[in-house]
């Protein structure tokens, strides 16, 4: 019996130690190596719809129209979009693109893969964007129209991110796999590890030979390890670094981390639904007995930036900056002033204080406003137990799911951050329409929600404002959520790398690693 | 033997019966909504809502959804996960492999190390070596696996920079070096127990009378212990290393979470974490199957090893 185990553990050793000799020996390829926090969903343009799946399809795949950097869109597979009235798109393919099978472009690859997203039954979770659609069609050899059913300021964003994902109608007939018009090609994937693609030979859209020949995605679920392997450099670049060890990462020479402005807002939101935060003057007391630009310069630092008491960070305010720092001058704001938050508590029906939970998760960000909340609230008398909970649990209060015996959000305050799209009403219709599921306050006015219907229909940016201005001036006096920070966006790259600005907020397709470079 | 095993294989099948409702209904109790998990922090329409529903059977009862499964893994047809959109069993088979290697290195490990360290702690007993040792084994025993990992990790990865820090590498080689720290931190805790059940053993057994014949014939004390006593030694250390074993399967989860080794580990978590009722509840009865069949196998090297018993189940039948 000795003998046998002896042997097996000298097998076991020599094999190892000749596996470690030939890593170590292994040579440097210019690959980039991106590590992802959980698997991919695969390969369906349908189900990329989290952090992990879009910036593997994002390289694979491309949009009729694109992102720029700076937040802007400019055509992308189309080479001219025209809009002969406020409900038709007509978009007109490039003439030059290929997919990786170096099939050309069709227009029928276009109506095919819309229609996909739009289907009900197809299991696209992106279909909401194509509520409003009226049609999809082929008009024109290489010509798409679009047609709305009411005109819609978001369709633009829709026809440049991923729920708009163009892959080759004919390929996936003939063989049941996608495969898209970017720069990347897809090699391999071993499930729940990693997953490699190949940079294409012949890519339509310029020189793309100094980008990384291969993108190797690493699946790494936990935070401590992620942030070793990104010291170590076995991972160059994680789009979403974790929140708790940012400050080692910073700390690590060999590593440069990006913070920046990004369009999100982290909020508490009252549960209008229910209890004492159902009483305006309680919120209103909670809102002014709070020091929150205290809370965001003491403890979140430079990671984010106090907010103008509205929920559009300057970096969603569109194309008219200056008619949003306007309005923000001028909104109703609830700046801290405990004896003001003593008189609003004794305006309502709960001038004695009570007791409340707040819902956060393990975002240690959440949990500090929580905690501040619990102090900062005991001189009223307010007594707040932290819920705390696991991200998936959250995200189920978060959107309704969870509910108390009557049938109400089973929450009293709850510690949550929306990040829009690059529109600027992309907060407002999630975060206050009556019946959405993201309107996390349950909050619901009926001339606020004519108001928002209104302004999702309208084109001009300017008389959108005017609206949306209108809508958050009966809004803001009834404090359904208390504005935090508008947080920044980080990502982590090794030293060795360069790359321009990045646009990596969670739910991004920005991200095109097609433009990094290893340092010269 | 051959009655024997057809006997307890037969009572596989009720305990697979209550062990499939029971985990069915535990995993429903969570109450968690597979399609808000899929949803993530986006929105989903109202139509898609009730299409996905429809699609993962989750409009019908429980008692529906419970026959739906069990009903298509008795024709060897797994679920399809929420999340994947594919056969549970094309996920199981592909992260199978790594759980499995990783499981047997570790055992492997602990085995060696755990008789290595039992025996010489016996050898040399009550002496500053075997209390030293036994000072270790017993740090080990009460060090959880996945905090032996990270501790692990960062100093065998991060700062002599000797391991990689996650993954399971791309062929067997690789494997194997990619999964010594996972195995050793897995195998810490069985090689603790195992350890010092042979040094007890052992030592037991030096104080016998037929050792006593033995060294008063003059035969050497290495002898003794390897040619003699071993045997002995080793039967309540297979006992315990079987059981261990379906522990150790289970203890992988968190192991291979650390090491993001992409295991069963890894995606049983990842369906927990979203509600992907398919994925737990496959990984489980196949888990439960597999702790089953290792105590079968145990019993069976039990006899192999003690003629005693042998004898004693040829005699029942």
């Amino acid at each position: 019996m000795k003998k046998i185990i002896l042997s097996v553990f000298v097998v076991l050793l020599v094999f190892t130690l000749s596996a470690v000799c030939n890593s170590s020996a292994s040579g440097a390829e210019y690959t980039f190596t991106i590590g992802l926090t959980g698997d991919i969903a695969g390969l369906e343009p349908g189900l990329a719809y989290d952090p992990n799946t879009i910036p593997v399809l994002s390289q694979i795949t491309d949009n009729l129209v694109k992102r720029t950097p700076d937040g802007g869109l400019e055509p992308q597979l189309a080479k001219e979009i025209e809009t002969p009235d406020d409900t038709t798109y007509i978009y007109k393919l490039r003439d030059d693109v290929t997919f990786s099978d170096g099939a050309p472009l069709t227009a029928d690859d276009v109506v095919w893969s819309l229609q996909r997203y739009a289907d009900p039954n197809g299991g696209a979770l992106q279909q909401w964007n194509y509520e409003n659609v009226l049609s999809i069609e082929k008009t024109g050899g290489l010509e798409v129209t679009v047609k709305l059913k009411q005109p819609s300021n978001t369709w633009k964003h829709v026809a440049a991110t991923n729920p708009s994902y163009i892959s080759s109608k004919k390929h996936f007939e003939e063989t049941g796999e996608h495969i898209g018009t970017g720069a990347y090609v897809f090699e391999s994937r071993v499930n729940g590890q990693e997953i490699v693609l190949k940079k294409r030979g012949d890519y339509w859209n310029g020189d793309i030979s100094e980008a990384p020949g291969k993108l190797i995605y690493k699946i790494v679920p936990d935070s401590t390890t992620l942030v070793t392997a990104l010291k170590n450099g076995e991972i160059d670049y994680a789009p979403v670094p974790p929140a708790d060890l940012l400050g080692e990462l910073i700390a690590a020479p060999s590593l440069k981390v990006s913070n920046y402005p990004d369009r999100a807002i982290t909020f508490v939101a009252f549960n209008t639904g229910r209890g004492p935060t159902s009483d305006v003057n309680v919120r209103r007391a909670i809102y002014s007995a709070i020091d929150i630009d205290e809370f965001v310069v003491n403890v979140v630092g430079n990671l984010g930036s106090v907010t103008t008491g509205i929920p559009n960070s300057p970096a969603l305010y569109g194309e008219h900056p200056d008619q949003w720092q306007k309005f923000s001058d001028s909104a109703i704001k609830y700046p801290y002033d405990i004896g003001k938050a003593k008189e609003y508590l004794a305006q309502s029906a709960y001038p004695d204080g009570f007791t409340a939970n707040v819902v956060v998760n393990q975002n240690p960000r959440y949990n500090d406003i929580g905690l501040y909340l619990q102090e900062n609230l005991k001189p009223l008398g307010i007594n707040i137990e932290i819920l705390k909970v696991t991200g998936e649990e959250h995200d189920e209060y978060y959107f309704g799911n969870i509910l108390d015996a009557d049938g109400k959000r089973g929450y009293d305050l709850l510690v949550g951050s929306w990040w829009p799209n690059n529109d600027v009403g992309g907060i407002l219709e999630p975060l206050y329409q009556s019946g959405n599921s993201s309107n996390v306050a349950a909050y619901g006015n009926a001339a606020a929600d004519a108001l928002i219907r209104e302004e999702m229909t309208i084109l001009d940016e300017t008389a959108r404002n005017a609206k949306i201005f209108e809508a958050l001036n009966i809004i803001l006096p009834d404090a359904p959520y208390i504005y935090v920070l508008y947080p920044n966006a980080q990502n982590v790259i090794n030293a060795k790398f360069t790359t321009p600005p990045i646009d990596s907020t969670p739910a991004s397709d920005a991200l095109r690693y097609v433009d990094v470079r290893l340092a010269k | 033997m051959a009655r024997y095993i057809l006997r307890r294989v037969a009572a596989f099948i009720p305990a697979l019966i209550i062990s499939s409702i029971f985990i069915f209904f535990m995993v429903r109790l969570t109450g968690a909504d597979p399609i808000t998990s899929l949803q993530g922090t986006q929105r989903l329409s109202e139509e898609s809502r009730i299409a996905l529903t429809r699609e993962f059977h989750l409009d019908k009862s429980l008692a529906e959804q419970y026959f739906i499964w069990i009903g298509g893994m008795l024709r060897g047809k797994f679920p399809v996960s929420f999340k994947y959109r594919q056969p549970v069993d094309r996920l199981i088979a592909s992260r199978l492999p790594t759980t499995l290697q990783l499981v047997g290195m570790s055992f492997i490990f602990a085995v060696f190390f755990a008789i290595t360290i039992g025996l010489i702690c016996a050898a040399n007993k009550n002496k500053a070596v075997d209390r030293i040792l036994s000072a270790v084994l017993v740090l080990f025993a009460s060090t959880p696996s996945f905090l032996l990992a990270i501790v692990l990790m960062l100093v065998f990865s991060l700062k002599l920079g000797w391991f990689p820090s996650f993954g399971a590498g791309h062929n067997f080689r690789e494997n194997l070096y990619y999964l010594l720290l996972p195995s050793l931190s897995l195998g810490a805790a069985m090689m603790s127990l195992m350890g010092r059940v042979t040094r007890s053993r052992m030592i037991e057994e030096l104080g016998a009378d037929y050792v006593c014949a033995e060294i008063a014939k003059g035969t050497p004390r290495h002898v003794i212990m390897f040619r003699h006593c071993l045997k002995g030694v080793l039967i309540p250390v297979v006992t315990i290393g079987g059981l261990q074993l379906g522990g150790a399967i289970v203890g992988a989860v968190m192991v291979e979470s650390v090491f993001a080794l992409g295991g069963i580990g890894d995606l049983l978590i990842a369906g927990i974490k979203s509600a992907d009722y398919p994925i737990v509840q496959s990984i489980v009865i196949l888990m439960t199957m597999l702790f089953l069949f290792l105590n079968l196998v145990v019993d069976i090297a039990y006899t192999a090893l003690d003629p005693r018993i042998r004898a004693e189940r040829i005699t029942s039948q």
